[in-house]
């Protein structure tokens, strides 16, 4: 049973959008985010808990809830509940962890948490005969990747703490309050308000906003996920021609998947979807809690650019984008039905995910798995950046907007574009897309 | 049967290269530079203007130059065009009749040989066989080889293994030559560092200073052409974030750090976004 212990809060602009997504949408499920840590060897169960009791209490971001009123106006509730880690016993170790977390994890994203009422995230430590495996569940108005990264990271330093019988470290969050009034600062709220009118500016340069999909069906079905990995070779050609055009292998990525929706569309003004981390403050850097944003980046291409212009065109729209990012996409949303105008604000998402590491708990090493970072209506390519080692794209999409076979051509073109040009990165836009006509992928898998 | 279409990928930094077994040290009056195999046919493989051969030469020309300048003889090594049937050995079994256009034949033209340079005829994978390569460097009191060119798991690789065994100090120009993929060209550096010669890149050659990143010095001079700042007005006590550094940028350091054996991750940096802070986080790490 939970608590009164302090005086409710109110929400940050991103909780909020959250909350109300959740309410409105009735399909709350959709906004469940987890992920799996595989330890190479068995842990501490008791001390797993330990840990997770202290990163819980650590910041009211965390350990909360979000009660309403009868207006619809929701409130963060702190409490002192911690949820309990549920353990598992296994008959044996697990052999593919990624295939078994997702079927394992399957029903509990399938049921949407009481946001006013239970804490945002339930823990389960699967324990296998040599190795055990930790599942977590949160939902996105609890964390985004990035705080599920500072979540993780103290999780990891706490349960090292402990088992070398040091004390509980100070992990230093900010809270609730500290963030409001990071967000609430004239300088923000002055940023913020001119990132409105020069995103409004940019939307009304663009005639229409194209995805790989026309189709508008039911945006809250479910979401089905193809995960594609380049190969070494392709990884290493990427990474050489990022570096011959002065680019990151990111930008190369961004500049294939643009060619591909031209390919696909025929139109040259492109308009993806990127998510924002929206941290600048420290407050906002050094609290667990959902802040990134997703916005529009308008690309306007032409048909003799190469790899090196495209990639140039993308660097300088980002730099331009970071300016803009405290401008919430659901305040846009609302600018754009105020005039009158399309709702539809950008084509397929990307979410570009650095914040991979695989720490060590007490010697035993881990490797994580990302079992759902959030839903999507249409398309959303989510890149794993793994350094040295070759990006992994997740391409998931609305199973009521794509067949199967029609996420494989995505796939196929988006893949074979990047390795393509980075392999050619003298041909034209042009050039590469009459090879992407000619069904070269096919060949290129 | 032939050599596949290559393409391109990253050479090594020299935080990448391999440890090391021995510590030899390149002396001028005793070395000798091998250029192997930069031929128009195995270039060709590689496409036009193919950025890894691009590297490549630019480093084996500022190699040569070095040589020049130090009196070190340069040779190189190169096939003959319609090997016969007993010249070409079990070549043929595995790659096929091999070089046939004249056109092919010739020495790419950025590394054209001048008249002070000494050109073998490549008959096997390493330079040394079946021809007089062993004698002429002995004649001119040579016992150490720079090895560049094409392509490092087969020729250079072979060459530096019979150099070892005749007792010459081979040293294999990490990021001079190249492969028919990334993997290939480490493997090749691995066993050369591991069991028979030295690696070690360009820059150490030629005595020039590589970039530490792991310095305030040498991560500002690596930061700031990718904020908008002029070097002046860095601070190195303000926040990156704010500068206008981004997460992929960030992640490209953990990648360069990691490869010097220095773990970190982008939370804990953005957590302490100055380079000061970070500067400090490597000298602990360093010391772990």
């Amino acid at each position: 049973m939970t608590h009164h212990i302090a005086d409710s809060l109110p929400l940050s602009a991103s909780q909020h959008a959250m909350w109300l997504l959740h309410t409105i949408s009735g399909r709350g499920e959709l906004f469940n985010v987890a992920e799996c840590l595989a330890f190479q060897g068995k842990v501490a169960a008791s001390v797993l808990q330990q840990a997770f009791d202290h990163v819980w209490l650590a910041s009211n971001t965390l350990s909360c809830y979000f009660p309403h009123d009868d207006a619809y106006t929701p409130q963060l509730q702190p409490t002192d509940n911690t949820p309990a880690i549920e353990f598992i016993q296994l008959d044996c170790d697990i052999d593919d962890v990624a295939q078994y977390a997702q079927q394992f994890m399957a029903p509990k994203l399938g049921q949407s948490f009481d946001l006013s009422a239970q804490p945002l995230m339930q823990l389960y430590l699967l324990r296998g005969t040599s190795q055990d495996y930790l599942m977590i569940l949160a939902h996105h108005l609890l964390l985004d990747g990035y705080g599920f990264g500072l979540f993780s990271q103290a999780l990891n330093r706490t349960y090292n703490a402990l088992m070398k019988g040091k004390p509980l470290p100070n992990l230093r969050f900010s809270n609730q309050q500290t963030l409001l009034q990071a967000q609430q600062e004239t300088s923000y709220l002055t940023a913020q308000a001119a990132a409105g009118v020069t995103l409004n500016r940019w939307l009304d340069d663009i005639d229409v906003i194209h995805s790989f999909s026309d189709s508008k069906a039911d945006v809250s079905m479910a979401n089905t996920r193809l995960t594609e990995q380049f190969s070494r070779t392709q990884w290493h050609t990427i990474q050489s021609a990022a570096a011959q055009v002065s680019a990151s292998s990111s930008e190369v990525l961004l500049a294939a998947i643009a060619a591909s929706l031209v390919a696909k569309t025929k139109h040259y003004h492109v308009t993806l979807g990127l998510i924002m981390m929206n941290r600048q403050s420290m407050a906002e850097l050094s609290t667990p809690c959902v802040q990134s944003n997703v916005l529009p980046l308008p690309l306007q291409l032409c048909e003799n650019m190469t790899l090196q212009d495209l990639t140039v065109l993308i660097n300088q729209q980002i730099r331009a984008l970071k300016n803009l990012q405290s401008y919430r996409v659901e305040s846009l949303k609302r600018d754009r039905q105020k005039q009158g105008k399309s709702l539809t604000v950008f084509g397929p998402t990307i979410n570009l995910l650095p914040f991979s590491s695989n720490p060590k708990y007490a010697g035993v090493e881990t490797h994580s798995h990302i079992l759902s970072a959030g839903t999507t209506d249409d398309i959303m390519l989510q890149i794993h950046l793994l350094g040295d080692t070759p990006a992994k794209i997740d391409f998931d999409v609305n199973q009521a907007r794509y067949l199967p076979e029609q996420v494989h051509t995505i796939q196929s073109h988006v893949f074979f574009a990047a390795t393509y040009w980075a392999d050619h990165p003298l041909i034209s836009l042009n050039q590469l897309i009459h090879e992407l006509e000619q069904g070269a992928h096919h060949v290129a898998r | 049967m032939s050599i596949p279409k290559l393409s391109h990928y990253p050479l090594p930094r020299t935080a990448q290269l391999p440890e090391n077994r021995v510590d030899w040290q390149i002396e001028p009056e005793r070395a000798a530079l091998l250029i192997h195999d930069m031929q128009n046919y195995f270039i060709g493989f590689y496409g036009d203007n193919n950025p890894l051969i691009d590297a490549v030469v630019a480093n084996i020309q500022a190699l040569k130059s070095h040589c020049y300048e130090n009196n070190i003889p340069v040779y190189y090594t190169a096939q003959p065009i319609k090997q016969g049937f007993n010249e070409r050995g079990l070549l043929r079994d595995m790659w096929g009749d091999g070089l046939q256009d004249p056109a092919q034949q010739p020495v790419m033209d950025a590394l054209q040989p001048t008249e002070k340079d000494i050109v073998l005829t490549k008959w096997r994978y390493s330079a040394f066989q079946k021809c007089d390569f062993e004698t002429r460097l002995s004649d001119s009191g040579r016992d150490q080889l720079l090895i560049v060119g094409i392509y490092a798991h087969i020729g250079v690789m072979t060459t530096a293994v019979d150099a070892f065994m005749r007792d010459i100090q081979p040293f294999v120009i990490g990021d001079a030559v190249a492969d028919f993929s990334y993997d290939e060209h480490t493997m090749a550096l691995n066993f050369v560092a591991k069991r028979c010669g030295k690696v070690i890149n360009t820059a150490e050659v030629l005595g020039s200073e590589s970039l530490d990143i792991t310095t305030l010095e040498g991560l500002k001079a690596h930061i700031i052409p990718l904020i908008d700042c002029e070097p002046e007005e860095f601070d190195e006590f303000e926040s990156l974030i704010d500068y206008g550094l981004d997460s992929v940028q960030v992640m490209n350091l953990i990648a360069l750090w990691q490869q010097q054996g220095i773990e970190t991750n982008f939370i804990e940096l953005a957590q302490i976004p100055t380079l000061s802070a970070w500067v400090e986080l490597l000298e602990e790490r360093k010391d772990d």
